[in-house]
């Protein structure tokens, strides 16, 4: 596998752990780095469950697939943990926890899972939160706040450990045209950045100018079709909204 | 006749009961892992003792004394007639310490805490909150399920026993004041029939309803599939299971107490 492949599977099949739900069946995807990709699918085509495959939460059955240089076949908690780390996740279901406050819900992964000792979480978060802007809602549980706050704080904690990749699960969903302006801002400043690739999954065609590399169609069959973004199916969005 | 046997399938209760067992080893050897070198979950264990043990507090003081004065009104009122007034405080040890305690602080845990661990975990999984911890790389154990089981154990076991206190109290108000019972004789006679085991057995009662208690919980919440729907059914269930287990384990102990 050429070293800046982050994601790539090949004929892979995920197999639900005893369930007869939805699988995925030979899917064939690679993302490189630097390779900024957006996914168009419609609903049941999916995306959440690649999404979830992709994170490890539902076992490769056949086939290849390799995150980061190491194979999910039958991954060690290790290997999950490392690649879990290399990937911020805003999903499209669930993105806080209802029980956790904002400032929580940010504090969450660097308590939990960082390796840092040294690291003091709480200031961590509060410097963020009040980098853009968030202090007066720190206090507040998720359900207290808009669909545009709640994936805000979503894709900051999805930042946190300034991840190699960052897969985002249907993020307009909701969102009303502040939140897609906000979201695009927050693209353009990870494409500054330069360490972050960005893999969108959505099911709106809603392409801002200028971000990604790559545009993919995902069918029912799984199977994804490469375009680009003059593709009808794609259409930019107008110019004071870019 | 076939929802009977459906639902009395040995296999099912064996493959449950395994589940349960499962559920518990996972958190004692997860305990082991957090105490060892994952210490900042530790709060979320303490968290879960005071927020099932110190909430149940009013609710188990009323329902103890009650039932303190009752069994000794009782007691007091029918054993003078049988000639043997002298086994009131036996009586009330092997009642209230013994059988009754640790049952009456299960079913209280049963209805606040199982419920509330079945709801919480069930309501997780269906909006998802449970596979962003996952995918997030946080250990769902850890941060969820150890806490709990730790939480209902070191709870029911500490409740068993202030349960035993609040009715002692309460069984001595009703003997003081209701029935006119001389105080010391009352206490000289609970002196003399206090054994170790009077303070084993609630023990080893209250930590076997704990462990049962939790596990059942945690088990049915995290059985809740993608349908709200499932919430109340499968707390439900949780419930149900969790007094059946209870009364079980309860007989189980007296018939092993009996032939030991």
């Amino acid at each position: 596998m050429p070293q800046d492949y982050l994601l790539e599977l090949e004929d892979a099949t995920f197999l639900p752990v005893g369930s007869d739900g939805p699988q995925l069946s030979s899917v064939s995807l690679t993302i490189s780095k630097g390779e900024h990709t957006y996914i168009l699918g419609k609903a049941g085509t999916g995306k959440s469950l690649l999404v979830k495959s992709i994170m490890g939460l539902i076992p490769l059955s056949t086939g290849i697939y390799t995150a980061f240089g190491r194979s999910m076949k039958d991954p060690d908690n290790l290997t999950l943990h490392y690649v879990r780390k290399k990937i911020g996740l805003l999903p499209e279901s669930g993105i806080l926890i209802n029980s956790l406050t904002v400032r929580e819900n940010l504090v969450f992964p660097l308590k939990y899972m960082s390796q840092n000792k040294n690291e003091r979480p709480y200031e961590t978060v509060d410097r963020i939160l009040k980098e853009h802007q968030l202090e007066k809602i720190a206090d507040l549980n998720p359900y207290q706040i808009g669909i545009n706050a709640q994936k805000s704080i979503g894709l900051l904690r999805a930042l946190l450990f300034s991840p190699a990749l960052i897969i985002l699960d249907d993020p307009y969903e909701g969102l009303d045209q502040d939140g897609i302006l906000l979201f695009h801002q927050y693209f353009q400043s990870l494409l500054e950045k330069q360490h972050t690739t960005i893999l969108l999954f959505s099911r709106k065609p809603i392409s801002p100018k200028g971000i990604f590399a790559r545009y993919l169609l995902m069918e029912r069959d799984q199977t994804f079709r490469s375009t680009d973004r003059n593709d009808s199916r794609f259409f930019t969005l107008p110019e004071h909204f870019q | 006749m076939d929802g009977i046997f459906h639902r009395l399938n040995f296999f099912r209760i064996f493959f449950y009961l395994r589940d349960l067992f499962q559920i518990i080893l996972t958190s004692f050897y997860d305990l082991v892992a957090i105490l060892v070198k994952r210490r900042s979950y530790l709060p979320l264990l303490l968290q879960q003792i005071l927020s099932i043990g110190f909430d149940a507090i009013p609710i188990l003081t009323i329902v103890g004394l009650l039932l303190g004065m009752g069994t000794v009104a009782e007691a007091g009122l029918e054993l003078p007639k049988l000639g043997i007034q002298n086994l009131v405080g036996t009586i009330i040890i092997h009642i209230i310490l013994r059988i009754v305690g640790p049952f009456a602080t299960a079913m209280v845990v049963i209805a606040r805490s199982a419920s509330a661990i079945s709801v919480e975990i069930g309501n997780m999984r269906v909006s998802g909150e449970l596979d962003t911890i996952e995918m997030l790389g946080v250990n769902l154990s850890f941060f969820l399920i150890t806490p709990r089981i730790l939480g209902v154990l070191i709870s029911t076991m500490a409740l068993t026993f202030y349960f035993a206190i609040c009715s002692f109290t309460g069984g001595f108000l009703m003997g003081l004041f209701g029935l006119s019972m001389p105080m010391v004789s009352l206490i000289e006679s609970l002196k003399t029939s206090l054994t170790l085991s009077d303070l084993l057995v609630p023990l080893m009662d209250s930590a076997a309803f704990g462990l049962i208690i939790a596990a059942v919980a945690v088990y049915h919440g995290l059985s809740v599939g993608q349908s709200p729907n499932d919430v109340p059914r499968e707390t439900n269930k949780a419930l149900v299971n969790a007094i059946v287990l209870c009364t079980l384990i309860l007989t189980v102990i007296q018939i092993f107490l009996i032939f030991a």
